[in-house]
């Protein structure tokens, strides 16, 4: 069982299970919709697996 | 027995739960997992990520209840690094170093993992698919 705090009211709420991961939801305290948040999202860094102009001209 | 058994020898039900994290500006975020009646973990490892774009403190704490009165230890606690960073049990490094293993973590039922990120002040806020990974055993046991 997974719960987490909601930035609208403070109090923790249940995460809903979507397709095996545990995501936001509507908050069971205030009924605010905590999916809803829009934030950046993260990216991960990857590096650039292609060599850079000119260094495979030699092969 | 059966239940001894499983602890006899490398047993458990291998489980990766994900959850996805959303941090907001200026506001404390926690999640708390809580052992199911009926059930026991061996704790394999916590990965904690830092999606907002300024330093957070990520602790992780044993409770020994779902209401947090009590608490039985802090498992890891520090900086991590904005964007990049991961909070890792049984490292607690705070940074992206690797994990280390071998370190065999029991929660009975009830017991509660709380993973904490602090206030950082003002920022932008983010959100990971994959903020928050328990890995763990899962076996079931009789009262």
């Amino acid at each position: 069982m997974l719960k987490e705090s909601c930035p609208f009211c403070g109090e923790m709420t249940e995460m809903l299970l979507v397709e095996g991961v545990y995501k936001s939801t509507k908050c069971s305290h205030c009924k605010k919709d905590l999916s809803k948040i829009v934030v950046p999202k993260l990216v991960a860094e990857k590096p650039d697996l292609k060599a850079p102009e000119g260094v495979l001209d030699e092969l | 027995m059966v239940g001894r058994m499983a602890w006899m020898f490398p047993a458990g039900n291998p489980i990766q739960e994900v959850t996805s994290v959303t941090l907001v500006d200026t506001t404390a975020k926690t999640i708390d997992t809580t052992v199911p009646a009926g059930k026991r973990w061996m704790l394999i490892g916590i990965k904690a990520s830092n999606p907002d774009d300024v330093n957070r403190i990520i602790t992780i704490r044993k409770y020994k209840e779902a209401a947090k009165t009590n608490e039985i230890k802090t498992m890891a606690s520090s900086t991590v690094t904005a964007t990049t960073g991961k909070q890792q049990w049984p490292s607690g490094a705070g940074t992206d170093a690797e994990t280390q293993r071998q370190v065999y973590e029991v929660a009975e039922a009830g017991n509660t993992y709380s993973v904490t990120w602090s206030d950082p002040g003002a920022s932008t806020g983010g959100t990971a698919a994959d903020g928050l990974v328990t890995e763990y055993l899962e076996v079931a046991v009789s009262a």
